[in-house]
């Protein structure tokens, strides 16, 4: 019996530097 | 690897954390590397067995006598291997898998719209869990969520109050002000990374911050992978809690606009803010808000295997043979990736072109007005404006693109620096 391993994403919360527009 | 298996071979595993089941699929994996994978509860059973320290024929011949036919072992212990959760076999020190910090090598996953793959600077590691608990106590959630209301509720009672492009003016002088609205943003962006590895650690976890990118944006980025050794319903805390603060410092901002205190920087700080907060809700990005709605559809992977089957689409165009395999992906899922890969192409070409013909034309703008101040000569005001705001530009492209350099740099390394 083959058993799938699914790699999960990681997890990186972000925030934008507001300056640059 | 598996040429070093026999029957007789004891598998070691590195401490794993192994969930409840959703799905019919089990979130397994490791805190200390941030590496989790999804298996179907024959894997978990397989897993146990390994994790008793059986010899691998007796593991065969359990796992055989529970579910009718025995396991593809060799390529069951590879694919832990891949994901670095094999310590030892037969007492001799494997060496780490591929994949146990970084993203497989020409995993589209990996590189298109940016993201790092190293861990960064753990936070707060050495500060206890029960010294921060009080933080998601009941009657501070309560807080958190009036803040959520009062401050949308505020600029509806006040339309007055809500932020105009306007308020980024906080200083007559267009360089030395776009100087001082970047001072804002980086300080603003600094507090919401740390609010995040504050709630992650009152939950036992560990947040690590780094410099990193989304599309054209530089961004900072807490990694909270180890949010999976908890509940799902405790993950909403982590990921909301950068909002939160800023909201709670925007409702700050808005009662010393209302007490007349402060001048013009309240405002100037609510408009940073309320920039900040359509980039989190722009989803086709792996913002805050991704993470709040992949959490609640219980969602694998989205952003790769998005691209995943991107990548299929434009190979199916050329009649190639399909590049990645998605069966391992549920129905369920591939239903909502569908409409999700429309709406990812759709924002991402949105921002890309908003980019092009907003953001380029004023930088070039600001940059000859620079020009002309720095063509003056030291001695006048326009020259050290002009400086400044050079400097500004290089530092934040010069970082973007260093970011970009590294991630790139690291995706064809297929591994990761060592966390910090």
């Amino acid at each position: 019996m083959k058993i799938q391993i699914r790699k999960l994403e990681r997890i990186e919360t972000t925030v934008a530097c507001a300056c640059g527009s | 690897m598996s040429a070093l298996l026999t029957d007789d071979s004891i598998v070691d595993l590195h401490p794993l954390h192994i969930g409840t089941e959703e799905d019919g699929a089990v979130e397994v994996g490791r805190a200390d590397t941030g590496m989790f994978v999804a298996l179907p509860p024959e894997g978990v059973a397989l897993l146990r067995l390994l994790a008793d320290h059986l010899p691998m024929a007796e593991v065969r011949r359990r796992f055989g006598d529970s579910y009718g036919e025995p396991p593809d072992l060799d390529d069951f212990v590879a694919g832990l291997h891949e994901c670095g959760f094999i310590r030892a076999v037969d007492g001799v020190p494997w060496p780490e898998g591929d994949d146990e910090r970084g993203a497989t090598e020409a995993d589209p996953a990996a590189s298109p719209a940016g993201g790092t793959t190293m861990r960064g600077i753990a936070l707060l590691g050495g500060l206890g869990p029960e010294r921060l608990r009080w933080l998601l106590s009941r009657p501070l959630l309560l807080v958190f969520a009036g803040v959520w209301l009062a401050v949308p509720a505020l600029m509806l009672a006040d339309p007055s109050l809500a932020p105009r492009p306007s308020d980024a003016l906080l200083y007559h002088r267009v360089l030395p002000n776009a100087l001082l609205v970047a001072v804002i943003a980086w300080t603003l962006v600094m507090l919401h990374e740390f609010a995040h590895a504050l709630a992650a650690r009152a939950r036992g976890c560990t947040g690590r911050f780094s410099v990193g990118r989304r599309l054209v944006f530089l961004v900072g980025q807490t990694e909270l992978s180890d949010v999976r050794t908890i509940a799902r319903r405790q993950r909403y805390a982590p990921y909301l809690a950068g909002m939160t603060w800023d909201l709670i410092v925007v409702l700050g901002c808005l009662c010393c606009e209302l007490a007349a205190v402060g001048g013009q920087l309240p405002r100037t700080v609510t408009y940073t803010v309320a920039l900040t907060f359509i980039y989190q809700f722009s989803v086709f990005m792996r913002t805050d808000i991704y993470y709040v709605i992949v959490n609640a559809l219980r969602l694998g992977d989205l952003m790769g295997d998005t691209r995943r089957l991107l990548a299929n689409a434009v190979r199916g165009l050329r009649h190639s043979e399909p590049a990645y395999d998605l069966s391992g992906v549920p129905e369920r899922e591939m239903r909502i990736i569908r409409w999700y890969c429309v709406y990812y192409l759709l924002g991402s070409s949105t921002v890309i072109a908003g980019s092009l013909l907003l953001s380029v034309p004023a930088l070039v703008r600001m940059l000859r007005i620079a020009a002309d101040g720095m063509a003056s000569g030291p001695a006048a005001a326009g020259f050290w404006d002009g400086a400044g705001f050079v400097a500004l530009v290089a530092f934040q492209f010069g970082t973007l693109g260093y970011v970009g350099f590294r991630d790139h740099r690291r995706t064809r390394a297929g591994t990761a620096a060592t966390a910090v």
